[in-house]
């Protein structure tokens, strides 16, 4: 009888315990979890610093794919934690704001850049244009009434935005590499820019494209004056593509992926640079959010 | 056959044995008490830690993404953060979208709410996110003190019916 009773109090007392150790485990999980993510938040902060930094120090005239910033090696920033920053400048690609820009040849190229693009890339390209261009026009706003999103008709903030168009809902995932948000100017700069981006965006170029492709792998251009030294740009062509070519970015995605563990952080930021000092513009968290 | 002795029990003995056995179950029916309660407890408690750390993420991650500066105003005599993120609930990482947190009361209750505007772009988005919280507060660091004037540091307190929780973030930008 004894033995029974003892054993039943033993019995209550370690499912006491267990209970409350399981309790509290849960609760340690949530507060390392808080832990971790401003432990990311932190990384994320220094890793704006440095891209700041790196941004600020290149004192070329011209930004290339040699440049220091662009071939960062990831940091391990503790025992389980990485660090790994990218920065690209935006202007290797084609702002899509532009299909809307005051200047009439401006608005021709990105609206052809972007047609040809997506038709070579198996998308209907004319009847994406169409659907894009409704999407800033006053009747536009007729096709959106049953969406959560309805359209602003002001240029798009990210290049995730014009998922919101009908028919465009991968965009963003689909054509990074080629389009951008960000306010080039109109401008590529041409160290950097894609061989769809020259080809399509500068249609002029398009026979001289491997050869522009074949020369900066060698050397970047350092001006663009340079651009006459490949062989097949003739002088007309040259004063033809002149207003839309650049060797110098003002403007640079830079992405932060941070391990820690096994969770995954990331942060994408747009950063200005304006003479020596460097400005982050949009900052956005999560996955593939800004490109 | 078996039961040769015939003497019985006593009184006294009966007495003792009842009153030992009442012990025992007493002991018993105040440890299983005790230990139903701790799991109810813990459980609720439990709910109420996972509530905290989403509550406490979601502002973090708004604040960090926070574009512009902080605007402070009351509403029915509470204060309320106003502030733009790009941290839309609705359409994550598009845009920047205005984002206020404030106390009001649903049913005679006092909620913490998260209001999302998202101008001409779409529906605003109120989630009341719980009733854990009777006041929420807002201090900025400025110059080596906490005041109550805007700057980009800032100190969210909430305030629960047992004591208060805070934590100091900061945007991005």
């Amino acid at each position: 009888m004894i033995l029974i009773v003892v054993l039943i109090i033993m019995a209550a007392l370690v499912s006491m315990v267990l209970v409350l150790e399981r309790r509290s485990s849960v609760d340690f999980d949530y507060s390392s979890r808080l832990l971790m993510q401003n432990q990311a938040a932190l990384y994320f902060s220094s890793a704006i610093k440095v891209a700041k930094k790196l941004l600020e120090n290149d004192n070329n005239s011209y930004d290339s794919k040699d440049d220091v910033w662009f071939n960062l090696p990831p940091f391990k920033a503790s025992n389980d934690s990485l660090i790994s920053l990218f920065i690209y400048p935006v202007n290797a690609k084609i702002n899509i704001n532009g299909v809307l820009d005051k200047d009439k040849n401006l608005r021709a190229k990105t609206q052809s850049a972007f047609l040809y693009i997506l038709s070579d890339k198996g998308e209907n390209g004319s009847e994406l244009l169409k659907n894009l261009l409704l999407w800033f026009s006053p009747e536009g706003v007729n096709d959106y009434t049953a969406t959560l999103y309805k359209p602003t008709r002001k240029p798009f903030y990210s290049l995730k935005e014009v998922d919101y168009v009908k028919g465009l809902g991968s965009f963003s995932s689909k054509f990074h590499k080629y389009f951008t948000a960000a306010n080039t100017m109109g401008k590529i700069n041409i160290n950097f820019a894609p061989k769809e981006v020259i080809e399509n965006y500068l249609p002029k170029l398009s026979d001289c494209v491997d050869d522009i492709i074949d020369y900066r792998k060698k050397k970047p251009f350092k001006n663009i004056t340079e651009l006459r030294n490949v062989g097949c740009v003739s002088d007309e062509v040259y004063l033809k593509v002149l207003p839309y070519i650049t060797t110098k970015s003002s403007l640079f995605d830079a992405r932060v992926e941070v391990k820690i563990g096994k969770e995954d952080f990331q942060a994408e930021m747009l950063l200005e640079r304006e003479g020596k000092s460097v400005k982050v513009l949009k900052y956005f968290e999560g996955k593939g959010f800004y490109e | 056959m078996f039961f040769t002795n015939r003497k019985g029990f006593t009184l006294l003995e009966i007495l003792i044995a009842v009153f030992l056995s009442g012990i025992i179950i007493l002991g018993l029916f105040e440890l299983f008490n005790t230990v139903l309660n701790s799991e109810a407890f813990s459980k609720n408690k439990q709910k109420r830690v996972e509530l905290v750390y989403k509550i406490v993420s979601l502002i973090n991650r708004d604040i960090r993404c926070k574009v512009g500066k902080f605007y402070v105003k009351t509403m029915d005599g509470r204060k309320v953060l106003d502030f733009q993120t790009t941290d839309s609930l609705l359409f994550g990482g598009s845009l920047a979208v205005s984002v206020s947190y404030y106390i009001k009361e649903y049913d005679g209750k006092p909620y913490l709410v998260r209001e999302e505007k998202n101008g001409d772009a779409g529906e605003d988005l109120i989630i009341p996110l719980t009733d854990l919280f009777k006041k929420i507060d807002f201090r900025f660091y400025y110059g080596g003190e906490w005041r109550d004037a805007p700057s980009p540091i800032v100190k969210v307190i909430l305030y629960s019916k047992t004591g208060k929780i805070s934590f100091v973030c900061r945007g991005m930008i």
